[in-house]
């Protein structure tokens, strides 16, 4: 490669497994960005689309990393489903007790529609406002977790564990609607420009249920969930979070366009396993090195995942997991700094 | 009695609930030891469930249905215990830290610890620093145990390590951490006693903080 890409090009380009002039970074910076434009992280914020829009494009301006991401800070779409939450100061929200505990609360939930969601309202308004500004310089991102997430949101997640047993009916009914809901909240974001959607499902990783319930009670519903996705115009981009290699067999069952890995997993592995077939990402470990690390010592982490690659495409340098709020943001730019710098592919 | 305390173990392993509940009515109806029910039998059962969670065979649902069958077997037998007040047992406030409501972890190690004889005092979830403090103090706990899922929750753990020491107590408690980003490097750079990937390891390693390795039965006469 000679030439350089727009950023737009070369993450279309690595989800293609084509050429690029460069790895392309996305920073998982989520509602950090609010602190770029001195605001806090409340029920306030996410219900203000120039705030948020705000937030992104100032974070980007210092960053400049390859994707705008937009997401409905934790919320969406729990609250439209009937979760109560509590918001902190400054902080996501919290969901203090379970909304469903029966399975006549789960008959009862309704599919809510995402044009009356008022995170949803405020969160396409930002997603506006951003792509007037840029244009189609920068893909836009946006996200929501995934259904055994949100199950667990709904039923409480110990419960949500214990009825896999003993009301798997249960489970699967609920999962049916979470499904229905998040495909429909996707047709709305991809109708008003955001181009890649993040699913990330911590509750069905290795971490918490077998690759054997993984398979039964969560896959199919993934499966649907992406398609809906790409049917509706948008690259799916998956995030099994936690302990991912017990299940990395079935992952390309799930039609995903990006597998988005945890720290647990090894980028260049992944890029043998998936080449050519699914673009894989993440791995910058989120915690050790980006929280409680030097930038200098986050230019050496990505500097060792980089160099491990076998494969100079197909890949997305991304944190871990999404950060949290305190996360320094000298070091995600020593994270970004260093894959310009290790991960530039021009002759 | 050796058949019964296999199949009591069997059907905790089993997550069997009628079949633990059946059993634990014929050690009474039959008046076997009641001790050596619980000990060789529910809690050995639940032992070896924690021993299939470290393997990968057993995964969260298959470990608390299993805890569901142990506490369904104590809730028929631990009337009829004559418990041994004079039997030391170490105490365990556990909760986790504020900021962060991600409770299936703490749970876990809640109940490993309770299996291996721990006396616990949960605080819950979202729990403010000064709150370990006040309760580890009112209760004279030997270890303080926090959890947390967010990098947000790190801070506060430090917190409470850190108010330990403003007050003057820190030689009193040993404080244990884990959690998703929780590593024993970071346990180490907070001063931490002590850190466990999982909730079968943190009983090993609160094991070693009260400094005991095998541990006796606090319903053993």
């Amino acid at each position: 490669m000679t030439q350089q890409m727009t950023s737009r090009e070369r993450v279309l380009a690595a989800i293609q497994w084509e050429e690029i002039d460069q790895l392309p970074v996305f920073s998982k910076i989520r509602g950090a960005m609010a602190k770029v434009i001195s605001r806090k992280i409340n029920r306030s914020f996410y219900t203000d689309g120039e705030a948020m829009a705000d937030a992104a494009l100032a974070t980007w301006e210092k960053l400049q990393d390859d994707t705008i991401h937009l997401g409905g800070g934790n919320v969406i779409p729990f609250e439209a489903l009937g979760a109560e939450t509590i918001w902190p100061d400054n902080d996501y929200p919290m969901f203090k007790k379970p909304s469903i505990t029966s399975g006549e609360d789960v008959d009862k939930l309704q599919i809510p529609d995402p044009a009356q969601d008022p995170y949803m309202v405020e969160l396409i308004r930002a997603i506006r406002i951003v792509r007037r500004k840029l244009g189609k310089e920068v893909i836009i991102s946006s996200g929501f977790h995934g259904v055994f997430n949100v199950a667990g949101r709904l039923l409480g997640t110990e419960n949500l564990m214990l009825l896999i047993s003993r009301d798997p009916k249960l489970v699967h009914k609920l999962c049916r609607k979470i499904t229905d809901t998040l495909i429909k909240y996707a047709e709305l974001l991809v109708a008003e420009g955001a181009e890649i959607l993040e699913v990330g499902d911590a509750t069905s990783s290795p971490a918490c249920i077998s690759p054997k319930t993984y398979r039964e009670m969560v896959l199919p519903y993934m499966t649907e969930t992406f398609r809906g996705f790409k049917k509706a115009g948008a690259y799916a981009m998956y995030h099994p979070c936690g302990g991912e290699y017990p299940i990395i067999d079935l992952l390309s069952s799930t039609e995903a366009d990006i597998l988005d890995f945890s720290e647990l997993v090894d980028l260049d592995v992944a890029q043998k396993i998936f080449v050519r077939r699914i673009a894989v990402s993440g791995t910058v470990n989120p915690s050790q090195v980006l929280f409680l690390g030097t930038p200098e010592e986050v230019d050496q982490h990505v500097k060792n995942i980089i160099q491990k690659l076998p494969f100079k495409t197909g890949t997305i340098i991304a944190p871990g997991c999404g950060l949290s709020l305190n996360i320094p943001l000298a070091n995600v730019k020593a994270m970004i700094d260093a894959v310009r710098k290790y991960g530039n592919y021009l002759n | 009695m050796a058949k019964l305390l296999v199949e009591l173990s069997n059907a905790v392993v089993g997550m069997d609930e009628a079949r633990a509940i059946y059993l634990a009515e014929e050690v009474i109806t039959e008046k076997y030891n009641i001790y050596q029910a619980i000990e060789q039998g529910l809690v050995d059962g639940m032992d070896r469930a924690g021993k299939l969670f470290e393997t990968e065979k057993y995964f969260i649902p298959e470990l608390l249905m299993c805890s569901d069958v142990m506490y369904a077997g104590l809730d028929i037998l631990k009337p009829y215990l004559k418990v041994n007040q004079s039997a030391k047992k170490y105490k365990v406030v556990i909760g986790v830290v504020e900021g962060d409501t991600h409770d299936i972890g703490k749970n876990l190690v809640k109940i490993m610890l309770e299996t291996a004889e721990f006396e616990i005092y949960d605080l819950g979830r979202d729990v403010p620093p000064h709150d370990f403090v006040v309760k580890a103090k009112e209760v004279n706990a030997q270890i303080i145990a926090l959890s947390s899922l967010m990098t947000t929750g790190m801070e506060k753990m430090a917190n409470v390590i850190q108010l330990l020491q403003q007050l003057g107590i820190r030689e009193k408690f040993m404080v244990m951490v884990g959690g998703g980003p929780i590593s024993q490097s970071f346990a180490d750079q907070i001063g931490a006693d002590g850190y466990a990937k999982d909730a079968v390891e943190a009983v090993r390693v609160a094991q070693r903080l009260v400094g005991k390795i095998s541990f006796s039965c606090q319903w053993r006469i």
